[in-house]
């Protein structure tokens, strides 16, 4: 009977015009999205290869600069167009924040990447609800629901049967749009992917499959709540635009609400006054030296050999100072992006209601994308800085007679005779010859197969288990149906 | 009126405008108080200063209250412009001569798909509310025989449909008056925000140009509800309309426009290029035009031209900043040939310190003149020319589809 039902689900959608547009509009728009996906990763290739051959040319003492490679997944989730990908590196320092100057940043900026992704959590849902609005519904405004029922056959058969069903008519569409994007990207050369990489693939399209069985599920659910086939449509479609779109936005409105993170001009505040410590700190006063040459009983010799001394202890502690500010100020700039991350991952917690937002997050864990990629690149740049920072200043202890020290001369004439010491304001590496191949090479990890999906197995579940829960409670529902 | 199953929607849309609104005005509030305190750490500084190379000129964009209604882009690309003519802006560290720079706190790791203020909910929602009170007015009365009743008495089609169109239209205004005072309540709420006279002027033709832009859609309902022939069909397509005006083609646009005016690379490469103002005046053009031919393909659908009217008037769209952007470039280039002048008055002064104060007499005014609401309304004449042709197509194909469908099954 099971069978039955299921095979007269899939017939009536056969026949049905919204099954055509979803079939049609899902090829159209993901053939459009992975074509213009291709073009943009071969670009982005060879940006790529382009900032890292100068960031390589351009490393030194002083700083290294670390490049992002480009997602080769970006034809199924992006979302990462407006983060930069490029890092300047300078002992102790990561440089979280970019330029400031926004007129050389883009103006399009905060627009959402028209990507696979994109397409099944906006398009896609909204179509598989308009689907499943009526399954039980339509059938009882139709009469045909009270002829099935009297049939051999339990509600719960015939609720599971128009879900498989309708379910099966849903995710066709949606698993021939993939294979037709699949088969665009077989047909380019620019993705080439391993076979992890098809698994991956694979499971985004799972994953993607669970998601609209969770949407589907919510379709059934309305359903069979409502009596009315237009009640039970406009309901679904206020809960699929409450999921979809408002409580992303609204975690989003009340977490910066409530948590705001700092603008960059504290950000700038706070930098100018470690700026200022140094500046204080690496300052040299004439008293020091006029307490020498004036302290009586001291000859000539004597007066040189302190003042040496002095000189010594001055650029030991202007080196000092110098380290300081430098760990000041990658403590400053990692604090910012901690309260920056911080704010998100908030924003993700609170979102995580909608099952469209976990859908999102876990696609981004699996693959990886988006933000989850940025901060793993974000991680192995720290790992980067820590690596480089050692080696650095064991060369720079190495070749510090060939540094370009720059400061400014303090003096005093006493009875004729001048005495002058130096300060130091900053020490530059830039121009020490030394061997490229003792600096360490950037690498970015990204997290393997397996932790991706231990990392990703929490949205997996949660939207598993709101498949199940919508399941069930529509069965619920449905045993309780006045189907007159 | 509305139907009671609607009012739960109605009811969200409220909240969630509430909630907007206040954060809204919250970041208005904060941005206006960074730029007062940037203001004045900028006269001290000008106040101090000894040589022309320290007579750096600021020009802010102070936010309009009207951001607290329709966000747009607000100042998140900028409203600060540092400008040093002939100078650096930060000697030695920075060889830039001006600087756009903003206060807006953004987080690069949130995604930032909608923002829902007025106009996006008026997207989103107010034309769901529209297909659903419209798909069924003209082949739902027909299924259920009224429509054949209608015509009977002396009421000829046209007027029919005007009389539809009035009802459902009404049923609109309500809610959207109520959001306005709510608004207002919130602007009420101490700390004040005030509006001037141009901005109450520009509120209400916001206000116009969303009645217009939802009365466009009510003609589309009727018009496909017209032409269908069955309710369940109607509001089939409409919703497949709706996703690609609300959904697909706003969402599209960026990445047409990367493709129609691509700037592939060029901010990466100019990582490693040294700063010089011709390489920042070609950047600028590249990014100006595409955001310029973005916002030419807001001009072609409705949904989309409506946003970008609303925001025009709000003056948080993207043409405002282009327009602060490219008043303070002008700005540079008068304080350049300034300096210049004073420079061949005082030779030397660019970097020698000298007891006597510094001549900055005809220094140019770091006033940013935003735009008037005459100069608005000509900027958003062809979003008013689309959507009053997006009205008389669709009343006209209403029309038609009434006059042609048949009163019975």
């Amino acid at each position: 009977m099971l069978g039955l039902i299921i095979k007269k689900e899939v017939l009536k959608r056969l026949y049905d015009l919204r099954f055509f547009l979803l079939l049609s509009v899902s090829l159209g728009l993901v053939g459009i999205s992975t074509w213009a996906s291709i073009d943009e990763l071969a670009v982005r290739r060879e940006s790529y290869r382009y900032l890292r051959y100068h960031a390589r040319e351009r490393t030194n003492l002083d700083h290294a600069f670390i490049v992002k490679p480009p997602n080769l997944f970006m034809f199924i989730r992006d979302g990462e167009q407006d983060l930069p990908n490029l890092m300047k590196i300078e002992p102790h320092i990561l440089h979280y924040v970019q330029n400031t100057d926004t007129s050389e940043q883009s103006l399009l900026r905060d627009a959402p990447s028209f990507d696979w992704v994109f397409l099944i959590t906006y398009v896609y849902s909204f179509l598989a609800i308009l689907i499943t609005y009526d399954t039980v519904v339509g059938e009882k405004e139709s009469g045909t629901l009270r002829q099935m029922l009297s049939n051999a056959c339990s509600r719960s058969i015939v609720i599971l049967g128009s879900f498989i069903g309708n379910i099966i008519m849903i995710w066709v569409p949606l698993v021939i749009s993939c294979l037709l994007g699949m088969l665009l990207i077989l047909l380019n050369d620019h993705v080439q992917l391993d076979s992890e990489g098809w698994i991956k693939i694979g499971l985004v399209i799972l994953l993607s499959a669970q998601f609209i069985l969770v949407m589907g599920g919510i379709g059934l659910l309305t359903s069979t709540f409502f009596e009315r086939a237009s009640t039970a449509l406009v309901a679904s479609l206020l809960v699929w635009v409450c999921l979809v779109i408002v409580i992303p936005g609204a975690a989003r409105l009340l977490v910066e609400g409530w948590y705001p993170v700092p603008s960059l001009k504290e950000l700038q505040n706070q930098l100018e006054a470690a700026r200022r410590m140094k500046f204080s700190a690496t300052g040299l006063s004439g008293q020091a030296i006029w307490d020498i040459v004036t302290m009586p009983g001291l000859t000539e010799t004597q007066k040189q050999k302190r003042l040496a001394a002095l000189q010594a202890e001055t650029y030991a502690r202007h080196e000092q100072a110098i380290e300081t500010f430098a760990i000041t100020t990658g403590k400053i700039l990692a604090a910012y992006s901690a309260k920056l991350m911080h704010q998100a991952e908030m924003v993700r917690l609170l979102s995580r209601l909608s099952p469209a937002a976990t859908y999102q997050y876990a696609i981004d864990t699996i693959l990886p994308a988006g933000v989850v990629r940025h901060r793993q690149f974000l991680s192995s740049a720290e790992r980067f800085l820590n690596t480089y920072t050692d080696i650095v200043q064991s060369l720079r202890r190495r070749f510090r007679d060939q540094a370009d020290v720059r400061g400014g001369w303090t003096q005093i004439t006493y009875h004729g005779v001048t005495y002058r010491l130096n300060s130091i304001e900053s020490i530059s590496y830039a121009n020490v010859p030394f061997n490229r191949e003792l600096l360490p090479e950037f690498r970015m990890l990204t997290s393997n197969f397996f932790q991706s999906i231990q990392h990703a197995l929490l949205d997996i579940c949660v939207l598993g288990l709101l498949g199940a829960l919508t399941f069930v409670l529509a069965l619920v529902l449905f045993l309780r149906y006045d189907i007159r | 009126m509305i139907e009671f199953r609607l009012l739960g929607a109605v009811l969200l849309v409220f909240l969630l405008f509430g909630l907007s609104s206040i954060n809204g005005k919250q970041v208005y509030r904060r941005e206006l108080n960074n730029l007062n305190e940037q203001r004045l750490i900028h006269q001290a500084k000008l106040r101090r200063a000894r040589v022309y190379r320290q007579v750096i000129l600021q020009m802010l964009r102070q936010p309009t209250p009207l951001s607290i209604l329709v966000s747009g882009v607000g100042g998140r690309y900028g409203n600060i412009a540092q400008l040093g003519g002939k100078f650096m802006v930060d000697f030695p560290d920075d060889p830039r001569t001006q600087k756009i720079l903003t206060l807006t706190p953004t987080n690069l790791f949130l995604s930032k798909l909608l923002d829902l203020d007025f106009s996006q909910l008026v997207l989103l929602f107010f034309s769901l509310l529209v297909i659903f009170l419209t798909h069924d007015v003209i082949c739902g009365e027909r299924e259920q025989g009224l429509l054949k009743l209608c015509l009977s008495y002396s009421v000829s089609r046209h007027q029919l449909l005007l009389g539809e169109y009035s009802g459902v239209l009404i049923s609109l205004m309500l809610p959207l008056v109520f959001m306005m005072f709510l608004w207002l309540m919130i602007l009420h709420i101490p700390p004040v925000v005030s509006l001037s006279a141009s901005e109450v002027i520009r509120l209400v033709i916001i206000w116009g140009l969303t009645l217009f832009f939802l009365s466009g859609l009510i003609f589309l309902g009727l018009w496909i509800s017209a032409q269908a022939r069955s309710s369940a069909t109607s509001l089939a397509v409409l919703l497949v309309i709706w996703v690609g005006l609300v959904i697909v083609y706003p969402n599209s646009i960026p990445t047409l426009a990367r493709r129609l005016a691509p700037t592939y690379g060029i901010l990466d490469k100019a990582f490693f290029q040294s700063w010089t103002p011709r390489r920042s005046e070609d950047t600028w053009r590249r990014l100006s035009t595409q955001a310029l031919v973005a916002e030419r393909l807001r001009m072609l659908a409705p949904s989309t031209a409506y946003i970008r009217a609303a925001r025009v008037m709000a003056q948080t769209d993207i043409g405002t900043h282009i327009r602060f952007v490219n008043q303070a470039r002008l700005l540079n280039a008068r304080l350049m040939s300034w300096q210049e002048k004073k420079l061949r008055r005082y030779p030397g002064r660019d970097v020698r310190f000298e007891p006597i104060p510094l001549d900055i007499s005809g220094l140019p005014a770091a006033e940013y003149q935003p735009e008037s609401i005459a100069q608005s309304l000509h900027r958003i004449f062809p979003d008013i020319v689309l959507l009053v042709i997006f009205n008389l197509s669709c009343w006209w194909g209403a029309l038609r589809a009434l006059n042609r469908c048949p009163v019975t099954e």
